[in-house]
């Protein structure tokens, strides 16, 4: 069966390349350009995996991190977090926050997929 | 190699190319450079991989030559982009001093770098360090700095040995510690230009790298109230000095800008 992802980034190219590429590899996908739009989507359906950059106005994805995990229906929605930040601090607070991975952009799409596959693996074996 | 040469008693002056203006130019760039140049390099590196990806089988080999270097340029130049943050971040950053096991560090740095030492095969030995007082972090930077430059500029035909030790005390109240490689290491006429910001003597296409690490190795050194020297013999290796103040004077608590 196909895996919903859901694409939350400010950016609207970069959630339509990103969208591309995973419908091109066997994903549906549904995107949102800010966090509360988000939020509310994920209250009309359920997603297998959120992918959330980091540096959006208002509400960074950091937060919106912390808001899926401590909400009954996203909880156990594997988040991968996404930032051109420099790593360290930041893989560390994505951990800390529930994330169950962290890409540092630039990245290829190869290693997309792969967190993403890795991701929904781990998530199906708990 | 004769490192006894260097004095350790005379710390140097804030060399002349980190006078205010051109600092300034420098956070300037830092500043622009995080938000508006990284995305649109993003973007680059993100649309032609998917070009390569989705239409690769329908260029020829020319065109797929092409595609790969340019997404192998912006990947260099967004790695430039983050040496230079980091370069900017560690200069406007205040720190803090606290005692530190520069063993401990070592050892953290050691670790960090596994997957290059077991890929180069490197052989890394550690005498015993002492304990300082010191930013941890900034520490953990200038080992990391020298300990990548001592395996990236390693020789073809032979497997890094790279030595970090401690000398006698020479002057009361300071340690000096040896990083040492058997590398290709450099003329040494060049031994101070390297310290340099964007001062290389190897080529990219051998060894790459934006040529900040080591400025950034100085200014944490001076910065603690220490120097740090290099020594190198073409062909032979290098060796990166670096004294340092066991417990520094009047900064010792709190804060302390990084204009030395
Ligand atoms: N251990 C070493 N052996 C031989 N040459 C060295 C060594 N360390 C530094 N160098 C020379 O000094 C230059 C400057 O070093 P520096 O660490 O500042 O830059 P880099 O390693 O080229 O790039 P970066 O550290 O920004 O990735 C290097 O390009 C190299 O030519
Ligand atoms: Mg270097």
């Amino acid at each position: 069966m196909e895996k919903k992802v859901l694409i939350v980034d400010d950016d609207r190219e970069m959630c339509t390349v990103l969208g591309d590429i995973l419908e091109c590899h066997h994903y549906q996908v549904n995107v949102a350009y800010d966090g509360l739009q988000a939020i509310k989507k994920t209250h009309e359906q359920k997603f297998d995996l959120i992918l959330l950059d980091v540096c959006m106005p208002i509400f960074s994805g950091f937060w919106f991190c912390s808001a899926f995990k401590n909400k009954p229906d996203t909880k156990n929605v594997p988040i991968v977090i996404m930032s051109g930040l420099p790593t360290e601090k930041n893989e560390e607070q994505a951990a800390n926050l529930g994330a169950i991975a962290y890409l540092k952009k630039p990245f290829k799409i190869e290693l997309l997929l792969k967190v993403l596959a890795k991701a929904l693996n781990e998530n199906a074996e708990n | 190699m004769n490192w006894k040469r260097h004095k350790p008693n005379s710390f140097p002056e804030p060399p002349p190319w980190e006078t205010g203006v051109e600092k300034k130019q420098l956070e300037l760039f830092a500043d622009v450079a995080s938000h508006d140049l990284r995305e649109p390099l993003e973007k680059i590196i993100f649309f032609g991989d998917f070009i390569k990806q989705r239409y690769g089988a329908g260029m020829d080999e020319k065109g797929r030559d092409y595609l790969e270097r340019m997404i192998g340029s912006a990947m260099r130049m967004s790695r430039l982009i983050e040496d230079i943050l980091e370069f900017s971040r560690l200069t406007s950053r205040t720190f803090e001093m606290k005692p530190v096991d520069l063993m401990g560090i070592v050892r953290e740095v050691i670790s960090d770098l596994e997957v290059r030492i077991q890929e180069s095969n490197a052989l890394i030995e550690v005498g015993k360090l002492p304990a300082i007082t010191a930013d941890s972090k900034q520490i953990y930077h200038l080992f990391l700095n020298l300990i990548s430059n001592a395996i990236k500029f390693r020789k073809k035909e032979e497997s890094p040995r790279i030595i970090v030790r401690s000398l006698e005390e020479e002057e009361a109240g300071h340690v000096t510690i040896v990083v040492e490689d058997n590398g290709i290491g450099f003329e040494q006429q060049f031994a101070d230009q390297i310290f340099k910001p964007f001062e290389r003597l190897h080529s990219q296409s051998d060894y790459e790298g934006s040529g900040l690490g080591l400025s950034i190795c100085q200014r944490i050194v001076m910065a603690h109230g220490g120097c740090i020297n290099a020594r190198g013999v073409a062909g032979k290796g290098s060796m990166f000095i670096i004294t340092l103040p066991k417990v520094e004077k009047e900064a010792g608590r709190g804060e302390k800008s990084f204009d030395c």
